[in-house]
């Protein structure tokens, strides 16, 4: 392939990223792949892939070489069609493949947390267990759960919250989990969370989809070990939320 | 029929979920690297850096393990950076120590592991165990001669006028310089960046077809635990400046030891690093690269496990 040629094609897909992350980035969508915490670094990012897909397009070889730069590069490296072609990945898998977040389907195969270990810290110990339980997402529960000395204070404390719904084998056949992705990084770290929920009867349990949990929390004893169930009194079938993972 | 369509669109879009995420998670940090590498093709003179480096290698170690404080890229910036200096004429093993070293030893990685763990052992365990396993590391490659260890970099690497005279050099704007630099990183991201998506794609896989969550679930033991989280920091492929908040959610379940290992490990050796090493380093010293380092980890973080649980 001509050098020429080439320049051409690594613009065009150095372009093509970076006007892939800047819609990500205008659209919100990046709290899809990364923590909400870093997304900012992307756009910098953008701009400078365009700005080298700018200077590469502007910097190719003349069509025709001038009588003394017979000695130049005209041609491109050896195996440049195949580098093409694998940095076309990023970009054929963003936009040919539907954004979708984690969720019931990606939990179906995994382990869910079902207790969360939390800092031994006196004073972020206290703070967790100072929020309004009825604010406490599932993985504050878990926290919450984890800093109580005395489990059975959390008896009782009104509950509301979200999450997708998960069908276990290991849980009675009336109950289910409502679960949430937890992320640090992005989401090659993420990690299923969850709390069984009791249905307030049989026609109301959900099979799938994103709930919101209203009800009382309570510590159960299941094969010796405490653990939380949820006493649900209403449970609502809504959209998935705009952050669809809660960040740690 | 139906249901294996499905479980195979499923599996494809979380294996797309997963791998753009570890993609545009280490993206800035990749372009940053690409770009200082540019620069200094183009506007480091050979000579000029060669007076500055430490005539004493093994002195050169030492101070290579320290020059991420002046350079401060992690993991995926630090490989095309590394292989510019080589070409400016880093001694090999100077190279290495600071390759090792500079994913923990530079500004972002040290405030980050602040923020997470505070002063305490987590925080001085890994930069004093990274510090000494570069510079050990490092010191076994004075060993050997640099034509020995580093590939020589391809054409379109290169700056165009460092065939011509300096006059010729001299002659260029700066404007027209940093074009130059510009297209250079270019070419870096194309050769580079290759192995970085390849070994994103590889990490995506793992992850999607064995969860974390299967590797922790595997249990603890004092050196059981420390092989653990250095396999989960391999598979992972987390940049290095983000880690630390990663590590902070396992402190519950494992051990000072293992903690340390996945966050001194990690940084200097993960699927992305040694596809990318296979565009700078001949076989043999990629293979040392990835032992040496993990022989002294498991050693040290071993040695931490026990001396903390008598």
């Amino acid at each position: 392939m001509k050098l020429r040629t080439y320049r051409a094609f690594q613009a065009m897909i150095l372009a093509g990223l970076g006007f892939f992350l800047l819609n990500r980035y205008w659209a919100g969508q990046l709290i899809v792949y990364i923590h909400q915490r870093y997304v900012w670094l992307v756009l910098p990012a953008a701009l400078v892939l365009l700005a080298i897909a700018y200077t590469l397009f502007n910097q190719r070889p003349p069509i025709r070489s001038d009588e003394d730069s017979f000695l130049a590069v005209t041609q491109a490296p050896p195996g440049s069609n195949w580098r093409l072609l694998m940095m076309l990945i990023p970009l054929v898998l963003g936009v040919m493949i539907p954004i979708a977040p984690l969720g019931a389907e990606a939990a179906g195969s995994r382990q869910v947390n079902r207790t969360l270990s939390f800092s031994s810290d006196p004073y972020l110990t206290e703070k967790v267990l100072a929020l309004d339980p009825g604010t406490r997402s599932i993985m504050e529960w878990l926290w919450a759960f984890d800093a109580a000395v005395d489990k059975r204070e959390l008896n009782d404390q009104p509950v509301s919250l979200e999450g997708f719904v998960l069908i276990r084998e290991d849980l009675p056949e009336d109950q289910f989990l409502v679960a949430r992705f937890v992320i640090s990084c992005c989401v090659a770290d993420a990690t299923a969370v969850g709390i069984a929920v009791q249905p307030p009867d049989q026609e109301s349990n959900p099979t799938d989809g994103w709930v919101r949990i209203t009800g009382q929390m309570q510590v159960i004893t299941q094969e010796t070990k405490e653990t939380l169930l949820i006493q649900a009194t209403v449970i609502q079938s809504i959209e998935m939320p705009e952050q669809p993972y809660l960040y740690q | 029929m139906m249901e294996i369509l499905s479980q195979t669109t499923q599996y494809l879009t979380t294996l797309s979920t997963i791998f753009l995420g570890i993609f545009i998670e280490a993206l800035p940090y990749l372009l940053l690297g690409i770009l200082a590498s540019g620069i200094l093709e183009v506007f480091v003179r050979r000579e000029f850096f060669l007076k500055h480096l430490p005539k004493n290698r093994y002195l050169g170690v030492i101070f290579g393990s320290f020059l991420g404080l002046a350079f401060p890229v992690c993991e995926h910036g630090v490989v095309p950076l590394v292989r510019r200096l080589y070409n400016k004429g880093l001694p090999a093993s100077m190279g290495i120590s600071f390759l090792l070293a500079a994913p923990v030893m530079n500004p972002i990685v040290i405030a980050s592991t602040l923020a997470a763990f505070g002063f305490g052992p987590v925080f001085y365990g890994r930069i004093g165990l990274t510090l000494i396993i570069a510079i050990l590391t490092g010191l076994v490659f004075t060993l050997q001669k640099d034509g020995e260890v580093v590939k020589a970099l391809s054409q379109e690497l290169l700056f165009d006028c460092q065939h011509c005279n300096h006059e010729i050099d001299q002659a260029l704007s700066f404007k027209q310089k940093l074009s130059q630099a510009i297209v250079i990183s270019g070419e870096e991201f194309f050769d580079i960046g290759l192995f970085f998506i390849i070994g994103a794609f590889l990490a995506a896989a793992l992850q999607t077809f064995i969860p974390q969550s299967t590797l922790l679930a595997l249990g603890g033991g004092p050196m059981l635990s420390i092989l653990l989280m250095i396999a989960l920091a391999v598979v992972l492929s987390v940049c290095s400046t983000v880690d630390a908040f990663l590590a902070l959610s396992f402190v519950a379940n494992f051990s000072t030891g293992s903690i340390l290992a996945f966050l001194v490990y990690g940084p200097m050796i993960d699927i992305k690093a040694i596809l990318m090493f296979t565009r700078v380093f001949k076989k043999k010293t990629i293979l040392y690269l990835a032992l040496i380092p993990l022989f002294l980890v498991i050693l040290a973080t071993l040695f931490i496990n026990f001396r903390l649980s008598v």
